[in-house]
């Protein structure tokens, strides 16, 4: 301490500032709202203020009578007993003028929480009775993808609805998350049980956790996990569900990320659990395929046979890349298009270039033996024509016909061009088989495609689409048809007439295949019909027959895929097995177009050709996800070949890749890849803590399903207007 | 610094319920549960709790434990308050306005109350540095009584020495001392500048004053010295009673939004 220098050097001693005891000083009563004016001038009654504030004071003291004397009572420390004394009538002689009293300390802090407590209150009836009420109670940015909704709160809260009086008022806003999760749904479309545990319902979980415990176990918890363990998790019964703000939490900043969540979180529901990619996360089993391949193309054969051939070298790939390309979105390697990495080898073969017969027999007429079919079993003129075949396009197309559907079953086995020791009835079917083709022919003749169309409806049950229709007919022409036909039956018309009319059949008469030279330009000299439609088309060769052929215009031939497609699936067929002769016929491994010897056939999920390559889905969401665009700047000097190692045959079992694509193997499940399972350790070498992300949703989704988006308030016709404006 | 038993029990307690709030908002976070609304409930039933101190002092009367085992709850209640509004609201500022206000309340209370506890500790320890330990609501009427004291040493000196030396000197320097509260800032940061000043200003005097003067002036000085201990008493106590104008009236503002806030969390959850 600083002290004055001089004659007074040293601080002095200081006088007692304060005494206590009753007699010494006054009583302080600093909780009391008012106290006496006069205190700060040491000077402060006995009686103080009142409550309100009011002065009470009104003498020194309360003079105390004793006996006939009155005596002073004023305390000692307002200077004790006064020499005067109190009046004769017992009043004291010392009147205190009135103070005017003062707040004390915790009085104006009293006032100051009432201010605050006010000011509080009034901002708060502010907030909830303004318009603008729901943004100032709002608890924080919406996340960017929902900014839109910034000002309508009712779009994720039911019920709250204009002011926040108005709805606090209602009671609205009281919707359970449960009810408030629909309206998430109104945009959102997570399949058809989207508050189930990964969209799924119980009845399909169930096996996939109750197959993953006894293949993994229950895995080694994560420290965390176990700490957290001593509660148990959220309800996951089939009834409750998940709300959706379980897990996505809205509200907190336009750059939230809504579907974050630890891998704790993803775990705590698991039956097997671990600590991270690397510790204890199951090894891949079959990953990443599991399925066959929807093209059929062996890269066992190819690498290790077809381009050693010098013949085909020249267009062997130099890497993936050069064959496989990423989609858009970077996740699927997609198969570049035939025409890029599969013509130059195939192109002409599916054409038929070089061989023997390049086209399809749509329509041929079986060698019937006219010697046996007379009298009452005649069939008119009838083209006398090598052993031919019934072509299965023409069954097809006479099967819708009951009658000869019957006469066809009946001839089942039976060499029509030999009828000699054949009974009444199978000459009979013979008959009405052989009036039937004709009238097929005479009614294509007149009617054209719309007749084979409606041929081939009825065979299948149903009406062909307008795609299917441009398909199946495949440009077929009435100038085509009758120049074919039109030697083969010279009389059709009438015959065909006749017969129809109850009138008798005409003699059977076989007429001779017409003379390809009367063409007029010649044998020698014209190419062949076949090599006329090298680039494809109808056909008849001029093999002495009278057939209708058509020859594939290339890859993607609409004719053969369409047909294809009609047959694949014949459950509703008039004749199953005629139509499965025409499949059989259009799937043959040697067969015109050679579909499907690269278009796999899977019964799963329903027949269907697959002519197609796995094309990525927006819509689909598996439980796993792969950014191959992501990693493929990182790859070695291996390439591809760094995560897809090679799956030789393996010679002990013979399995090879094209075992799985045998004719009549139409199960995707049950395939041999060319390449093995991707091993975990390979994405462990950098997926791990302090190097890149290994957290569950990295890899993982949750809701998994086929989601279509929801395209709100999307009305392509507008509303109309009401009947009742005038 | 020696740790008594209750202040051990009352680390321990603090230790044992941040550890345990801790781990359970951390389960109720991984199981997916509604941690913040039940880390919210915990927070505003401790803040209720902490409210009830000051309930219990404008109730002596009931026997409800002593007054400094409340204060030592309201200690460590008001600690725990802290964790579980950082675990319940993290730590950066809401962005709703009502949370970012209601947040920020609950900064200025927390911290409030942490100087305020600072300050219990801290000043009482000082208040006997330059003397007596006065009453805080006695000082204006110690002052006054000073000043009367002086004022009558004053006219005692010109009636005895005939002289207006001193009386000049009080009218020109220490009236304005005396009159009321001086220098508070200065005593605030432990500085005697002032009192240094006046009394080399005194010290000046001297050479004017005869032997009765400076007999007076001498009894005077002692004022000065016990007006500057006045002085400091009100700067220092009042720092015991000014971080409370800010703890409570902040408290039931914050009470008043924690409700509202819980009761929108609650409904809208």
């Amino acid at each position: 301490m600083d002290s004055w220098h001089g004659n007074f050097h040293e601080v002095p001693v200081m006088p007692r500032l304060q005494e206590f005891g009753f007699e010494q000083s006054p009583y302080e009563r600093p909780n009391q709202k008012w106290i006496c004016g006069r205190a700060r001038e040491g000077k402060c009654c006995l009686s103080g203020p009142d409550a309100r504030g009011n002065c009470t004071a009104t003498t020194e003291c309360r003079p105390l009578r004793k006996g006939d004397h009155w005596y002073c009572t004023r305390p000692s420390f307002l200077g004790g007993a006064c020499a005067e004394g109190p009046l004769p009538d017992g009043q004291c002689c010392r009147p205190i003028p009135k103070c005017c009293p003062v707040r004390s300390l915790r009085a104006w802090r009293g006032t100051i929480v009432l201010l605050a407590v006010a000011v509080t209150l009034a901002t708060l009836l502010l907030a909830f009775a303004s318009e603008h009420g729901n943004a100032l109670l709002s608890p924080g940015q919406l996340s960017f993808a929902h900014r839109s909704m910034a000002d309508n709160c009712s779009d994720c809260h039911g019920g709250v609805m204009g002011r926040p009086a108005k709805w606090v008022a209602a009671g609205a806003g009281s919707l359970s998350a449960h009810d408030n999760s629909g309206l998430c749904l109104k945009c959102h479309n997570v399949g058809e049980s989207p508050l189930q545990p990964h969209s799924l319902e119980h009845a399909h979980l169930q096996p996939l956790t109750v197959a993953t415990f006894k293949k993994n176990g229950p895995g080694h918890a994560s420290a965390g996990l176990m700490l957290a363990s001593f509660i148990s998790s959220v309800d996951h019964s089939a009834d409750n569900g998940l709300a959706c703000a379980t897990c996505h939490k809205e509200h907190r900043g336009k750059e939230a990320d809504l579907k974050k969540l630890s891998n704790n979180q993803c775990q705590n529901c698991h039956v097997t659990q671990f600590t991270s990619l690397a510790h204890g996360h199951p090894q891949f089993t079959r990953y990443p395929f599991n399925r066959r391949t929807r093209i059929i193309f062996d890269h066992e054969s190819h690498f290790r046979d077809h381009f050693k051939n010098p013949a085909w070298a020249q267009f062997a790939p130099g890497s993936c890349v050069d064959c496989h390309q990423t989609d858009l979105r970077g996740g699927t390697m997609l198969i570049k298009p035939f025409e890029a990495v599969c013509a130059s080898c195939h192109d002409d073969q599916i054409k038929g270039k070089g061989a023997v017969t390049p086209g399809i027999v749509f329509i041929s007429f079986p060698t019937l033996d006219d010697r046996a079919l007379t009298g009452k079993y005649a069939i008119g003129e009838w083209p006398d024509e090598d052993n031919q075949p019934l072509s299965p396009f023409v069954s097809l197309l006479l099967s819708g016909d009951p009658k000869l559907r019957e006469a066809m079953d009946k001839l089942q086995g039976v060499d029509l061009s030999s009828l000699p020791k054949a009974d009444s009835e199978k000459l009979q079917a013979a008959q009405t088989l052989a009036w039937g083709m004709k009238g097929l022919i005479f009614d294509l003749g007149v009617r054209g495609q719309d007749e084979l169309i409606w041929r081939i409806n009825r065979s299948l049950g149903r009406t062909l689409t307008d795609s299917e229709k441009e398909g199946v007919v495949a440009f077929l022409s009435p100038e085509t048809l009758r120049a074919i036909f039109r030697g083969a039956f010279p009389h059709l018309q009438k015959e065909v007439l006749d017969y129809r009319g109850n009138a008798k059949a005409a003699s059977t008469k076989l007429i001779p295949a017409p003379d390809s030279a009367s063409s007029g330009f010649g044998v020698g000299k014209s190419a062949t019909p076949d090599a006329w439609v090298s680039q494809g088309g109808w056909y008849s060769p001029d093999d002495g027959t009278s057939s209708l052929y058509y020859r594939p215009r290339g890859h993607r031939d609409r004719f053969l895929s369409s047909w294809m497609n009609l047959m694949v699936d014949t459950d509703h067929a008039a004749d199953p097995p005629v139509s499965q002769a025409v499949f059989k016929k259009l799937t043959a491994p040697k067969a015109v177009g050679l579909c499907a010897k690269c278009h796999s056939i899977d019964d799963q999920p329903g027949n269907h050709v697959n002519w197609t390559a796995l094309q990525p889905d927006s819509m689909e969401h598996g439980f796993n996800r792969f950014s191959h665009s992501a990693h493929l700047s990182l790859l070695d000097t291996q390439g591809c070949l760094t995560c897809h190692h090679m799956a030789w045959t393996d010679s002990k079992t013979k399995d090879t890749y094209a075992s799985a694509f045998q004719p009549g193997q139409h199960d995707p499940s049950t395939f041999h890849s060319n390449f093995q399972t991707i091993d975990k350790a390979v994405c462990v070498s950098c997926h791990q803590p302090k190097l890149v992300r290994d957290d569950c949703l990295l890899c993982h989704n949750y809701h998994v399903g086929r989601f279509k988006p929801i395209v709100a308030h999307a009305g392509i016709v507008p509303a109309l207007p009401s009947a009742a404006t005038p | 610094m020696t740790l008594t038993n209750r202040q051990y029990f009352g680390w321990f307690f603090l230790a044992a319920a941040t550890l345990f709030a801790c781990l359970l908002n951390y389960a109720l976070r991984v199981h997916l549960r509604r941690a913040e609304l039940v880390s919210g409930a915990a927070l505003l039933g401790v803040i209720l709790l902490l409210t009830l101190f000051n309930a219990r002092k404008k109730l002596p009367f009931l026997p409800l434990l002593r007054a400094s085992t409340w204060m030592q709850v309201h200690i460590y209640a008001g600690l725990l308050s802290c964790v579980l509004f950082v675990l319940h609201a993290g730590w950066k500022l809401p962005q709703g306005g009502l949370e970012a206000s209601l947040a920020v309340l609950f900064y200025l209370v927390a911290a409030s109350g942490i100087a305020g506890l600072a300050l219990s500790r801290w000043v009482p320890s000082h208040l006997t540095v330059l003397g007596e330990n006065v009453i805080f609501e006695r000082i204006p009427a110690l002052r006054a009584t000073l000043r009367r004291e002086v004022e009558e040493m004053v006219l005692a000196s010109v009636a005895k020495s005939q002289s207006s030396t001193i009386a000049d000197f009080y009218e020109m320097k220490l009236r304005h001392y005396f009159s009321k509260s001086r220098h508070l800032w200065y005593h605030l940061a432990s500085s005697g500048r002032p009192l240094f000043k006046l009394l080399s200003e005194v010290q000046a005097l001297d050479r004017y004053l005869n032997a009765e003067e400076r007999a007076i002036m001498t009894r005077i000085v002692e004022r000065i010295h016990a007006k500057n201990n006045l002085d400091y008493q009100q700067a220092r106590q009042g720092l015991l009673k000014a971080w409370l104008f800010v703890h409570i009236p902040l408290t039931y503002s914050m009470i008043l939004l924690a409700t509202v806030h819980g009761f929108l969390a609650w409904k809208l959850s």
